[in-house]
């Protein structure tokens, strides 16, 4: 029997409200997570984050791999986070994956966070399955970024054309495909 | 190799140049280090996704956080006391201020409700939450009471430990509630939406899926 070791994960996770701070950081450590820092809002995440980019000894952190961030914070909410993380020259990677933790699960509301670039959705309440869900989804099924004019994030098309006709087609020559592994 | 540090590549020369003019996407296919980091993990479909013990002891903790959470929220109840009494106190834009403020909070119990093993107060803080984010709240005196009647009702879920869907005092929680709405109402709108019983709580269980999740 073969199980994920999550030892080598340093979470961030941001929430203002510290008993629901305290317990995703329980639980991410109790799932085997070797480090999970934390952050009171936004604008805490930004400075740490800023600080792993200059001086990652001082920061005491080499790389974050992941961030959980709730979305209504005072003053920097989650979206402006995300939104920091995906754009600002100063983030240390614009690739992180990013899971936005939040009560607001309504359709229009998720979309908000898909078009600023989030890569998973865990809404509140949730449950350990729920959590462990998106960590597996991360590890197993991570998706392509895609950059164009108006958008940068994981590919939004996760599932087929949702009309008969396929109309998301592109020509090769429009397209540039970059790895980082070859 | 390609780099892809950054996502707004520089800005190639000549041909490259007239090339570029024509990319309308760029895709990055990356390396996936969280696999690297994290072992070669399951080898077959049944499989736990992580060491038994590791999900028991989520569950254990989740378990010690349920226990306390009546203790913790009670200070927030306590604070939605508060705002209900200076909206009382107030009238006008000030009385729609603390609705505002009261509605955030409501925002944060249905969130965490149902995590702490306290669906109702889900359900009761979605329908708070959904009534002070209407346009209109705080025009009348009568939404002070269905206030009031929201925060009663969460009072007793905490007082009495009323986890799950609570059962027959559960559902006349809800009935309740619903009555006052309806009793204060200033639309038809809100009679016609009361709200709904708590939602199957995602089950906390230690099997893992026998067939690997399809793509969303």
């Amino acid at each position: 029997m073969a199980n994920y070791n999550f030892s080598m994960f340093t979470v961030l996770v941001v929430e203002d409200n510290r008993y629901m701070r305290s317990m995703l950081r329980t639980l991410l450590y109790a799932l085997g997570v070797g480090n999970v820092v934390t952050a009171g809002d936004g604008g805490e995440a930004i400075e740490l984050l800023r600080k792993v980019k200059e001086n990652p000894t001082e920061a005491g952190i080499g790389a974050v791999d992941m961030v959980f961030s709730n979305w209504q914070m005072e003053p920097v909410d989650g979206t402006m986070l995300l939104k920091w993380v995906r754009r600002s020259k100063e983030s240390p990677d614009r690739f992180v994956p990013f899971i936005i933790v939040s009560g607001y699960a309504d359709f229009q509301r998720v979309s908000v966070c898909r078009d600023l670039g989030v890569t998973e959705f865990l809404a509140k309440p949730y449950s350990v399955d729920n959590l462990l869900g998106r960590l597996t989804a991360l590890v197993e099924r991570p998706r392509q970024f895609v950059l164009i004019e108006s958008y940068f994030g994981p590919d939004r098309r996760r599932r087929p054309s949702p009309t008969p006709l396929e109309r998301r087609v592109m020509k090769e020559s429009e397209m540039e495909i970059i790895y980082d592994d070859r | 190799m390609t780099t892809a540090e950054s996502p707004s590549s520089s800005a190639p020369t000549g041909d490259a140049a007239h090339d570029a003019r024509r990319v309308k996407v760029r895709l990055f296919r990356l390396r996936n280090k969280l696999k690297e980091k994290a072992g070669v993990g399951r080898a077959a479909a049944g499989d736990s996704v992580v060491a038994v013990e590791a999900l028991e002891k989520a569950l254990s903790e989740m378990k010690k956080s349920q226990e306390d959470y009546p203790d913790w929220v009670r200070a927030t109840l306590t604070e939605l006391g508060e705002d209900l009494k200076s909206a009382t106190d107030n009238e006008g834009e000030e009385r729609r201020k603390h609705f505002k403020h009261i509605g955030s909070i409501a925002h944060e119990l249905k969130g965490q409700g149902g995590t702490f093993g306290y669906p109702l107060i889900s359900v009761f803080g979605k329908s708070l939450n959904e009534f002070c984010e209407r346009n209109d709240v705080g025009i009348s005196s009568n939404h002070l009471e269905i206030l009031k009647a929201h925060i009663d009702v969460m009072r007793a879920v905490i007082k009495d430990r009323i986890s799950g869907d609570g059962g027959d005092i559960g559902r006349e929680l809800i009935a309740v509630l619903h009555s006052a709405i309806k009793k204060n109402a200033v639309t038809q709108q809100m009679v016609n939406n009361p709200p709904p019983p708590p939602k199957a709580v995602a089950k906390h269980t230690l099997k893992t899926p026998a067939k690997a999740p399809t793509k969303r």
